[in-house]
């Protein structure tokens, strides 16, 4: 994406003006005249041997890199077809010219003249703020042929094109990452697109609304057009309120759980995390979402959604560790009643058997914990017991971890109600800092009566909720089939790390840390990771 | 404070606890797990499930009194009936007399050992006396003498969190004339009891507004 300011053309010229050759083995930084002038690992670039290239924008505007590794100009001119970027002559990009699609099934491009100011990489709304016309997933996207086209640590992958009935086109994506944008709402209730790319791992609908009487969140998700299936529907609300439609809360749950997405709107914020198990898999194309406002009632709202959306990008081994960082936040924790038990030693939890253990039960995903950061918060003492019922407040704390790759964990003295051991959104907000939802509370008063590996698995199960995982059964699992994980290798006793209960039962062992195969792959898939 | 009918269930529920006190007393797995939730407090319809087919009122404040049993358990059994259960906490309620005898017994309790396991079932219970809404100035009172009287030099529970849970109680209690009573704890040396004055004025002012 930043080929364009890599080298200036000038450097470039010197390839054409190939010349001389003082005997082909001239190493780095030699004078040169002519490619064959350097050594084989070489090319000569303004009358230097440089080492010969590996991507396009190590050549500069207008050059592609060959697959012999020098730096080759393009010769596309102005309404000639092309592929990649790299196919077009300097001050031109390759442009998709419409829903055309050429005999290898991508959609025609040519070579066409540059206006608009941003450059790729940049954010955007639409196609034609773009110097190079494809504005995909908010940013300016080069079209490519092939990785090599790419930036460094970019891939050239198959994008739908949701305005040309989800045919593909070949674009430079990061490799590994996230990829964040706004998304505009203009009404209570819209229509939203996400485009899926190929090397897509997971995809969430961050949206938001300031009013804390009504909810938000996804009416409906639709999957890519070829198959159009319902993903989702907004299950009924358990509400008394006139004009809503009679649902129990046992009800509701049932709707909940019979979507293969899972989501549930919610006062100020709520997230769209797909996937949400094992089926469906993601799909190559757009995905539509309805997202709307909601009056108690299920009704749609009077407020207008805020949309952000998240997609984590990933073209690695799939088996390969990923690693997730922590950023520990402490409140004011002084004369805590459980301090003998170590409830205010900073210490103790980023050196002790805590972070041991968190790092242990990620292991278990092949997920290794990168770094660690804390800091003390000491000026938001009307935050320091955390009341969950109170969604300002809750905003308030959660606000405060800016920290967006990563998990923001904070340490409260205590939560109300009283016996809430911790709490988290559910999916949170993988990937984006500072919202009202970006990050976990863990109540310290759990030590006066829990050790400090039980306050990791604690921990753990939080943040795996907030990466995606959901509990693999709920409380009243056994009358009600339905109200577990969508894992296909679903583990539905208290060994699981996703089991709702502290405790396995009556024999009051503490529950455990097992991750299945397919919680693992879940996990893996957050935009939470590096 | 306990009515006659409270007091008789009160004792029956003692009595029936009697047995298990000091042995670990035994629940049901979907007792333990309807108390043991990490991330979620037992709805009502949750408790009456798992506590069949005794009934989650009956039993639930044994098991709040009862400290043989996990602090866990305990602590989630203290506010578990009463928000979730309008009409079944309100005054002259066992479930209300229950609380109000939770928290003189541990606002009095001297055994140093289980200090900070006390600080915990006290403002567990604090907590949910709170929720009741009672608007009881008896209540109101009895919160008061957790937050100790300068003027009498009679000192507040030591804990800050104890102090600030009773604050925050009375604000829920939604007795305007409690407002009066609160200014002085603008004075505690916690900014975290200072805090919940504050929010526990603002409640309070929008209680008398009601």
């Amino acid at each position: 994406m930043l080929r364009r300011s890599v080298f200036p053309l000038s450097l470039l010229a010197a390839l054409v003006a190939l010349a001389g050759c003082p005997g082909g083995n001239a190493g780095l930084g030699d004078s040169c005249s002519g490619n064959d002038d350097c050594n084989g690992a070489l090319q000569c670039l303004t009358n230097r041997c440089v080492p010969r290239c590996a991507r396009a924008p190590e050549c500069g505007d207008g050059y592609a890199c060959g697959d012999d590794g020098l730096c080759e100009p393009a010769r596309g001119q102005s309404g000639e077809h092309c592929r990649s970027e790299v196919d077009c002559a300097a001050g031109l990009s390759c442009q998709i010219d419409g829903a055309t699609k050429g005999d290898d099934g991508l959609l025609l491009a040519s070579c066409t003249d540059e206006h608009a100011e941003r450059a790729a990489g940049d954010e955007c709304d639409a196609d034609n703020e773009c110097r190079n016309g494809t504005c995909a997933l908010g940013h300016c996207t080069d079209l490519c042929r092939d990785t090599r086209d790419c930036g460094t640590n970019m891939q050239c992958v198959r994008v739908p094109l949701a305005t040309a009935n989800d045919a593909m086109f070949t674009g430079c994506l990061p490799f590994q990452g996230k990829v964040t944008w706004s998304i505009p709402v203009l009404s209570p209730s819209a229509e939203v697109l996400i485009p899926m790319p190929e090397n897509a791992r997971s995809a969430e609908l961050v949206m938001s609304l300031d009013d804390a009487t009504q909810k938000v969140g996804a009416a409906r998700v639709l999957s890519p057009a070829r198959t159009g299936t319902r993903l989702y529907t907004v299950p009924c609300a358990p509400s008394s309120e006139p004009g809503g439609t009679p649902c129990t809360a046992s009800e509701a749950l049932d709707r909940y759980f019979e979507n293969p997405i899972l989501h549930q709107p919610a006062p100020l914020q709520s997230v769209l995390l797909f996937p949400s198990g094992s089926t469906p898999a993601l799909e190559i194309g757009t995905y539509r979402v309805q997202v709307s406002s909601f009056q108690p009632d299920g009704t749609t709202g009077t407020g207008i959604p805020r949309v952000t959306a998240v997609v984590r990008l990933d073209g690695g081994e799939a088996t390969a560790p990923r690693t997730l960082d922590l950023h520990f936040y402490f409140l004011d924790l002084a004369n805590h009643p459980c301090e003998a038990m170590g409830a205010a030693d900073t210490p103790a939890v980023l050196s002790g058997s805590y972070l041991a253990g968190l790092r242990t039960v990620f292991f278990r995903a092949n997920i290794v914990i990168g770094s660690v950061t804390h800091q003390t918060i000491t000026d938001r003492p009307e935050l320091d017991t955390l009341d969950t019922r109170n969604l300002e407040d809750v905003g308030a704390l959660l606000s405060l971890g800016t920290s967006g790759d990563g998990i923001n964990v904070f340490f409260v003295r205590a939560l109300s109600p009283a016996g809430l051991q911790a709490w988290s959104p559910n999916p949170g907000p993988a990937g984006l800092g500072g919202t009202r939802r970006s990050g976990v509370v863990i109540g310290m008063d759990t030590l006066c009566y829990r050790d400090w590996p039980a306050l990791a698995r604690l921990t753990a199960h939080q943040i795996a909720r907030y990466m995606g995982l959901y509990h693999n059964v709920e409380l009243g699992s056994a009358k009600h089939p339905l109200w577990r994980d969508p894992i296909d290798d679903g583990d539905t006793g208290a060994t699981n790390l996703m089991y709702f209960s502290e405790l396995s039962g009556a024999s009051e062992l503490p529950s455990g840390l097992e991750i299945t195969a397919g919680q693992a792959d879940i996990l893996r898939r957050s935009a939470a990771l590096q | 404070m306990l009515s006659l009918k409270g007091r008789l269930i009160l004792a029956a529920a003692v009595l029936c606890a009697l047995p298990a006190q000091g042995a670990n007393p035994t629940l049901s797995d979907d007792e333990v797990h309807v108390l043991t939730q990490v991330d979620a407090m037992p709805t009502r319809e949750g408790l009456d499930e798992a506590f069949q087919p005794t009934g989650a009122l009956a039993r639930l404040p044994t098991i709040a009194s009862d400290d043989a049993h996990d602090l866990g358990v305990q602590l989630r059994a203290i506010p578990a009936y009463c928000p979730s259960a309008a009409g079944a906490c309100g005054p002259e309620t066992p479930s209300h007399d229950v609380l109000v005898d939770l928290i003189a017994r541990y606002r009095d309790a001297t055994d140093a050992e289980q200090a900070p396991q006390n600080t915990l079932r006290l403002r567990a219970a604090v907590e949910a006396l709170g929720a009741t809404r009672s608007g009881l100035p008896e209540d109101v009172d009895l919160l008061l003498t957790l937050l100790g009287d300068g003027a009498k030099r009679v000192d507040g529970h030591p804990s800050l969190d104890v102090r600030a849970a009773a604050v925050a109680a009375v604000g829920e209690l939604c007795n305007p004339d409690a407002k009066d009573v609160l200014f002085p704890y603008l004075f505690d040396p916690s900014p975290q009891v200072v805090a919940k004055v504050r929010d526990a004025l603002r409640d309070l002012e929008l209680c008398s507004l009601k």
